[in-house]
């Protein structure tokens, strides 16, 4: 098997950069490949941002961006270390190295040419990009900061999305205020739903929980092994206050 | 509009975009496992079979509250020592604890303090004071004794006498020399009746000042000086160190008293001369070694079985040893240390490397290292101005053009520096007569950079003198890549001859004169040797200097960008010293006679001035010139006048044009020329290969009226030159297009536009300007349009643009007030090849945001965006930006962005007008 891969890492085979990691020594490629077209996918606006911040223009971004997944998409990872096993970290690498060298981008337009992997006019990048906080200057804490926000986004959508299911959507809107530790007053919230205040105690305790597990499984697609995610989180939490 | 929130657990504002309207940082955070408090927990004191370990400072440190424990600084036998400061008497201090297994004795605390009270009376120069001593930590139980017992003493910083003799052989000279201050404290405990029990030559210190202290007198008694003591045989050198032992503290320790220290005395004595213990049946000194005869006497006396046949008093000691060692110790006053720096000195270093040859080589390899990967980083930089739709300069972050700049300051400084130290050093070796080694070492370091120069002068003759003779012949041709190749190896040879030379002359001498009883230099010899150093040092300063003019080069630019002002600051290696600017003659040399290269060089100077005084008196012993300023002056006068030199070199004409005819031969190819010409716009085309390592520059210029016209919006992005250091050969395309434009009528005030109109089909330009030859070093392609004459129509325009790569610089952006009458428009073109004689370093930039920069707020950005004032706009603006919105796509685009991120989107089939109105709506709503 790989060797190589850092250890832990089998437990998390199925993820998506673990799966792109694991292609380059002699994985599945077609799912590696897959898997690396999905994370382009959920990853787009903070580099996209990122490109912004940089002093291009919206056209041109775009142009960028896609260029870049393009040249992802065909070298598929290849320089990533396994030794170091962020996605974010590696894309944000990659892209800067990527505009570095001016002189692929017109080349790589030529090459993703047609192969639209994003959908730009739904994106909507620049409406986007426009409420970012002219506070910051720094291209590289925007991404970062971006990253985070999205990676809370989107734990946040599936944990509104399980509640939905239940029909449960008002619990959910009533408690999310408990996870980031804000301590409204329990005795409201209890009334508000019509739960005992023991029943809340409970309820809050497993929609943390849950919180927890969603997010870090959002956060363990991105890295290569269960060591690293609690690493990533620190990382970001800092990013995020420093903000 | 909704105030701000605010997170209620750490109180920051929450953004718009807010997950879940929840604090991003709080709610992330909620997701870690909450933090364990890390417990310190002093390790338990194991005894594995090498010793107990020693706690860690930071396990120490609760216990010892009023120090800061700062380092362990060693094991002994009994416990550990640590380094520690007192911050309030400010000062070092070295805590000695005790391990725990000695102090298991129960009635070690009462010994403890004892000893304690007797050691703290000992007050001697020679023997390591104690400050305090106590015991901390908890109990255990209610009876046994509590955890550490601890000494705080003074600290010496220094070596002990086992790293002294470890490191080097120790010469009887500096053993005499210890000897005395030795026996001074040795006799002044034992008058206070107190003995040590414990000598060996790791409780002799001996500090930077050469000042000899004993430690840890007494302290041996503490740990229970029986020898039925099991628990220290077994951890091994708890009870002294046998072999140093005197027979009685072995066989009947209780009739132990101070002559003991008296026989460890002679064995450390026995061991400092000849480098080996003292046992069984052993040589007398003066057979293992060089010394005295009659210091034998001494070291047997010492020695003996019997204590009633030693030496009774080391005071006794001290005496036979001074006599015998000559009036030169005998005056060392016993109270005051004895400095030993001359023998301490010599022993830590002896013989040894120059330390000189092996920092001039250091630094000549550092020098290479600075400059190899900054010419490997050039690809890191491409560059551009204007408008956010053009190019974009991509920095590297600050720490690393900090980084990339001390690099190179101190790589420039090599060459001088490498020769210079290489060549004091080479004296410094012969003139040491044999303490010094190493001398091929600094011969390398002398003759590297000089004869690398000298290397490259000589393939740049010989290039220069091919080409002449070339010339000559009528050969009109350049040097190709193969032929450089070969000029640079052929000097080689002359290499060889001249290395081998120079080192048959320096190290020859140097042979002779290398043994080891040569005396020292005569004091003429030292006089004339300032002389030759400062001209040595001239002559290769100077040589350097001028290669200094094809230096290292700081470079600075400030640029706007639609993030704000780029101010960058990169280094460049071997970087012309002029900017360009493009003119009708082609383009300009501008010399930057100032920059950061002098600064470099000044620094290096500098540095290397100390350097060299430094390492004379050190290296070579040359005592301190007494009129050192006289020196001073000199150097000072030296380096200043090299530096005027240099700069005068510098604001000269460009040295550089000489060496062009041998780099730029590759022509400029203009491979195709193509036209359009359509109804409204004129295009022309040019497509151009330029060679690797070349540069291709645009330079435009329009006249009106015969002067020269300046387009705002347009000059500077017209003169902008595309950078190709990559090494790839340039293949693109210039553009220049010229627009009939649209149909706006003259303003209220009756400006118009300025015009350049056309009629369609048959043009009013003449193809001219096309000069069908390749590029011959001197003159680019020009085109030549005009001049041409009209009277604009009311309700004629015609935009002036330039495009480039299929990207507008220009729109319909200007405008002109004609001063009546006929207008008369020239457009001149020229494309030049312009050789890179330079890598580009590194860049790397600050960005700052100035006031005049591109506000970010969506009002500003509206504002700036559309020219529309917060105040509402007028009239006449209006129609401008509704002219606008309909003839620029990217605008429009924008504008609907912007309205669709504040909730407002707008359909494509909305008006220009309509789409002004949603604009000025959310300009009012934002206000």
């Amino acid at each position: 098997m790989n060797d190589s891969i850092a250890p832990g890492a089998r437990e998390f085979q199925t993820t998506r950069w673990s799966l792109v990691l694991a292609a380059q020594h002699g994985g599945d490629a077609t799912r590696a490949h897959k898997a690396m077209s999905e994370l382009c996918r959920d990853y787009w606006y903070p580099l996209y941002a990122f490109v912004r911040r940089r002093g291009h223009a919206p056209h041109d971004a775009q142009d960028l961006t896609q260029a870049f997944f393009a040249t992802l998409m065909e070298t598929n990872a290849t320089a990533a270390d396994p030794r170091r096993g962020r996605f974010r970290s590696y894309l944000l690498g990659a892209l800067k190295h990527f505009l570095a060298n001016d002189f692929h981008r017109a080349n790589a337009q030529k090459r993703g040419g047609g192969q639209q992997l994003l959908e730009w006019d739904a994106l909507e990048p620049e409406a986007r990009y426009a409420l970012e906080p002219a506070a910051e200057t720094d291209a590289d804490t925007l991404y970062d900061r971006r990253w985070a926000l999205d990676l809370l986004d989107r734990a946040m959508k599936r944990l509104r999305g399980e509640f939905a299911a239940k029909k449960d959507e008002s619990t959910f809107d009533a408690l999310k205020g408990t996870l980031s530790g804000a301590e409204a007053s329990r005795e409201d919230i209890a009334k508000k739903l019509g739960m005992s205040e023991g029943a809340l105690k409970v309820a809050v305790h497993r929609l943390r929980q849950r919180y927890r597990e969603v997010l870090r499984a959002e956060i363990a697609e991105t890295v290569d092994s269960t060591g690293d995610v609690e690493d990533e989180m620190r990382h970001l939490v800092a990013v995020l206050r420093a903000s | 509009m909704n105030a701000p929130q605010t997170c209620p657990k750490c109180g920051s504002t929450l953004a718009p975009d807010a997950p879940e309207g929840l604090c991003p940082a709080c709610l992330m955070a909620g997701a870690l496992p909450t933090d364990a408090t890390i417990k310190l927990t002093p390790s338990q004191m194991r005894t594995p079979p090498h010793g107990p370990v020693a706690p860690a400072p930071e396990e120490l440190a609760p216990l010892f509250p009023q120090l800061e424990i700062i380092e362990l600084l060693g094991r002994g036998g009994m416990g550990a020592v640590y380094k520690a400061r007192q911050p309030k008497l400010n000062r070092f201090v070295a805590l000695k604890i005790i391990a725990g297994d000695a102090a298991a004795d129960p009635h070690f605390a009462e010994r403890f303090q004892r000893e304690a009270q007797a050691l703290a009376k000992l007050n001697h120069p020679n023997i390591v004071s104690v400050f305090d001593f106590g015991m901390v930590g908890p109990r255990r139980t209610e009876d046994s004794p509590p955890h550490l017992y601890y000494f705080l003493m003074e600290f010496v910083d220094g070596a002990n006498l086992r790293a002294m003799m470890q490191s080097g052989e120790m010469r009887p000279e500096a053993a005499l020399a210890l000897i005395p201050a030795f026996c001074d404290a040795l006799q002044y405990a034992h008058d206070e009746g107190v003995v040590h029990r414990d000598i060996k030559p790791e409780n002799v210190l001996v500090d930077k000042k050469g000042r000899v202290k004993i430690a840890d007198f007494g302290l041996a008694k503490l740990t229970g000086g029986d020898a039925h003591d099991h628990t220290l045989t077994r951890t091994g050198m708890h009870l002294g160190t046998p072999r140093y032992m005197a027979p009685e503290q072995v066989e009947k320790p209780e009739t132990v008293d101070h002559r003991a220290d008296i026989y460890s005395l002679g064995v450390v004595f026995y061991e400092m001369l000849t480098g080996e213990l003292p046992m069984g049946r052993f040589d007398p000194p003066s057979k293992k070694v060089d010394v005295d005869v009659k210091l034998d006497d001494i070291v047997l006396r010492s020695l003996e079985k019997e204590p009633a046949r030693r030496y009774q008093h080391a005071s006794e000691i001290k005496s036979d040893v001074q006599s015998v060692a000559g009036s030169a110790t005998a005056n060392t006053p016993p109270a005051a240390a004895a400095p030993l720096p001359a023998v301490a000195a010599e022993y830590v270093a002896q013989p040894r490397l120059s330390r000189m040859a092996l920092i001039g080589a250091i630094w000549g390899l550092f020098g290479l290292i600075a400059v190899i990967p900054s010419v490997l980083l050039t690809k890191t930089v491409a560059f551009s101005q204007g408008k956010p739709s053009s190019l974009i300069y991509e920095p590297p972050p600050l720490a690393f053009t900090i980084f990339m700049g001390v690099l190179l300051c101190i790589g420039a400084g090599a060459p001088i520096g490498t020769t210079i130290l290489g060549a004091i050093s080479m004296s410094n070796i012969k003139k040491s007569g044999g303490k010094l080694h190493g001398l091929p070492l600094a011969f390398a370091d002398t003759v590297f950079f000089p004869m690398l120069l000298l290397h490259g002068a000589m393939a740049v003759a010989l290039g220069l003198l091919i080409l002449t003779i070339m010339k000559l012949a009528g050969v009109n041709a350049g040097l190709g890549a193969l032929e450089m190749g070969l000029l640079a190896m052929l000097p080689l040879i002359a290499d060889f001859f001249i290395v081998r030379s120079l080192w048959r002359k320096m190290a020859g001498r140097a042979a002779t004169v290398h043994s080891t009883h040569e005396t020292p230099a005569a004091p003429s010899d030292v006089v004339k040797k300032p002389r030759k150093r400062h001209l040595l040092t001239t002559g290769l300063a100077l040589l350097f200097f001028t290669a200094f003019i094809f230096g290292i080069d700081f470079r600075g630019s400030s640029v706007m960008t639609a993030g704000g002002r780029n101010s960058n600051a990169y280094v460049g290696a071997f970087d012309p010293w002029f900017v360009y600017e493009g003119t009708s003659k082609g383009f300009h040399h501008h010399l930057q006679p100032f920059s950061w290269s002098f600064f470099a060089l000044v620094v290096a100077g500098i540095t290397f001035g100390a350097l060299w005084r430094v390492g004379r008196e050190d290296d070579a012993k040359v005592p301190r010139d007494p009129a050192w300023w006289r020196d001073w002056w000199k150097q000072v006068g030296i380096w200043g006048g090299l530096l005027l030199i240099a700069c005068v070199i510098r604001t000269a004409k460009d040295p550089q044009k000489v060496l062009q005819p041998i780099t730029s031969s590759a022509p400029l190819i203009v491979a195709e020329k193509t036209e359009t010409r359509e109804t409204d716009h004129y295009l022309c085309r040019y497509k151009i290969s330029a060679p690797p390592d070349h540069r291709v520059a645009v330079w435009l210029e329009t006249t009106r009226e015969g002067k020269p016209v300046v387009l705002p919006g347009l000059k500077d992005q017209v003169s902008f030159a595309e950078q190709h250091e990559t090494g790839e050969a340039f293949d693109g395309h210039v553009e220049f297009s010229l627009m009939n434009g649209s149909r706006i009528s003259p303003d209220s005030k009756g400006r118009w536009r300025w015009d350049f109109k056309f009629d369609s089909g048959k043009g009013r330009f003449t193809p001219g300007g096309w000069i069908d030859n390749p590029f011959d070093g001197k003159a680019g392609v020009i085109m030549d349009r005009g001049p041409e004459r009209w009277q604009p129509k009311p309700g004629e325009t015609v935009s002036l643009m330039v495009i480039r790569a299929g990207r507008e610089f220009s729109g319909s952006d200007f405008t002109q007030q004609p001063p009546g009458g006929e207008v008369e428009l020239r457009l001149k073109a020229r494309i030049d090849l312009v050789p890179l004689f330079h890598r580009r370093v590194s860049g790397l930039s600050s960005t700052s945001t100035e006031p005049d920069a591109l506000p970010e707020t969506p009002l500003g950005r509206i504002a700036a965006g559309f020219e529309i004032d917060t105040k509402l706009p007028d009239d006449e603006t209006r129609r401008a930006l509704i002219e606008k919105l309909k003839t620029n796509p990217s605008k429009r685009a924008d504008a609907e962005a912007i309205l669709k991120s504040v909730g407002t989107p707008i359909t494509k089939e909305a008006t220009p007008e309509d789409v002004l109105k949603a604009l000025e709506e959310v300009v009012k709503a934002l206000k």
